[in-house]
């Protein structure tokens, strides 16, 4: 297991998932870890569909709230520009920079698919592995 | 961790399952017994139990926010002091006040890092283990009935009959107050001390084998005056420590009688505060079933009667339902604490 780790450090960038942080937050058990993004991939890929849904309504508050869920869920897998991309989303609903919003959510997608894709890389190395 | 000594347990309220379970994982492995609430309004209710001291809460929460889940917590009456960390994304200075000024002990900005977040909660234990209340509660009332060595394990089978009468009244809810875990804890824990009064009555009549004359009667019930006004001085010293109200309440009121007819005041009905109630027909039914130098102990089922006919009169009928509702608890307890035998040795 300890290999997937050097394959996380080594292929995906630290921006897009801080592996080495990651692990330490799961105090080093990386089957734990794993369980853990699986949780989060199956939370993020709900609130990002229910984003464009609360975007659709004008739903500024929901879209505040779901941008500050995915914000916390993604600073504790340590997803450091998925982090960012949500707190700028959130920022934007909370301050009704209503203009801004599309164009947010549309770059927290794309970070959103380039960490769903790298976590499918993962996933697939980790059942290898096993 | 010493393998006997009972885990601590944390309170875990986040409504983001993703941080919740990575929180949850980290302090198990650092020793914790853990539970999981997902708002403020399940992690109030599990708070009334009286059994977590400890919780680490998210601010922006469905249903109850962390920030008023501390306003709730700060605003109860009583109980035992809980030490809460708020962890939130929020992480500006006007945060952090706003989070401290509700009633948070400490503020962790997400994500957490698994060293700093086990010093912080090492940091809460501290605190609490200053509140060491409760030793220092069973002390002083076990230096009071030092005085009486006759009376045995009475403290402890007191506190017992206490906490089994206050649980079977907050399940029913029949008194009408606003009663929960934390009534039942503060019961179990400040009943020992209804006879602290005990301290200030002389010898020759606290430790009189036969029977007082009516002087010595009305010196003996000084005791609950003496107890009542010398926890009333420190509640006036400490308003903060709302357990001395029930603690001196109790002292005061442990031998009114429900009709009015008892001591020192006279209070009958509810002017007789609910913990005196209690405590009243605890005491009354622990000295029918204790063996004393000048009596043998009652059995279980005529002590039992004894109290179903002081229903309404010497005691307060819901209290006298509890009472029986609960009483092969109490049959239970009174075997398992009654005293041993008194040596022949020490007799002759």
């Amino acid at each position: 297991m300890g290999q997937i780790m050097t394959t996380v450090s080594a292929a995906t960038s630290r921006e897009i998932l801080d592996g080495e942080e990651l692990l330490a937050r799961c105090m080093g058990n990386w089957d734990f870890a794993l369980r853990v993004l699986g949780k989060f991939r199956a939370r993020l890929e709900a609130d990002v569909a229910d984003l464009d849904q609360a975007l659709g309504v004008q739903d500024w508050d929901l879209l505040a709230r779901l941008a500050h869920r995915i914000k916390g869920a993604s600073a504790s897998v340590s997803a450091l520009q998925l982090r960012q991309r949500a707190a700028e989303l959130e920022h934007a609903a909370r301050a009704r920079r209503v203009a801004e919003l599309s164009t947010c959510v549309e770059r927290l997608r794309h970070e959103s698919n380039r960490l769903v894709q790298e976590l499918s890389v993962l996933e697939l190395d980790a059942c290898e592995a096993r | 961790m010493n393998p006997a000594s009972k885990l601590m347990r944390v309170l875990v309220v986040d409504d983001d399952e993703v941080t919740a379970a990575v929180l949850e994982h980290s302090l198990i492995e650092f020793g914790y017994d853990v539970t999981v609430a997902h708002n403020g309004r399940e992690a109030f209710q599990l708070i009334r139990s009286g059994e977590i001291r400890m919780v680490v809460s998210d601010w922006c929460m469905p249903e109850m926010s962390g920030l008023e889940l501390c306003r709730r917590i700060r605003e109860r009456s009583g109980g035992a002091y809980v030490y809460i960390i708020m962890l939130t994304s929020n992480s500006r200075t006007q945060d952090v006040v706003e989070g401290l000024n509700a009633g948070a002990d400490d503020y962790i900005t997400k994500p957490f890092q698994p060293e700093e977040l086990q010093v912080r909660l090492r940091v809460g234990e501290r605190v609490l283990s200053l509140e060491s209340r409760d030793l220092t509660i069973f002390a002083l009332a076990k230096l009071a009935e030092s005085r009486d060595p006759d009376t045995g394990a009475h403290l402890e089978r007191i506190r017992e009959y206490c906490r089994i009468m206050a649980q079977e009244l907050v399940r029913t809810g029949e008194t009408g107050e606003d009663l929960d875990g934390d009534f039942v804890h503060m019961m179990y824990l400040t009943s020992p001390l209804h006879d602290i009064g005990k301290v200030g009555i002389p010898d020759q009549i606290l430790l009189k084998p036969g029977a007082l004359t009516d002087d010595e009667t009305e010196i003996m019930r000084r005791h609950t005056v003496i107890g009542g006004e010398t926890l009333d001085a420190l509640v006036a010293a400490h308003p903060e420590a709302r357990f001395l109200l029930l603690a001196r309440d109790i002292a005061w009121t442990h031998h009114e009688r429900y009709d009015g007819s008892g001591y020192p005041r006279g209070l009958a009905g509810r002017a007789i505060p609910l913990c005196g109630r209690i405590a009243a027909l605890a005491d009354v039914y622990d000295a029918l079933t204790s063996k004393r130098v000048y009596k043998d102990a009652m059995s279980h089922e005529a002590a039992r009667e004894v109290i179903c006919e002081g229903r309404g009169s010497h005691f307060d009928p819901r209290v006298v339902d509890a009472f029986l509702r609960r009483d092969q608890d109490f049959h239970r307890l009174q075997r398992a604490l009654a005293d041993p035998p008194t040596p022949v040795a020490a007799l002759s």
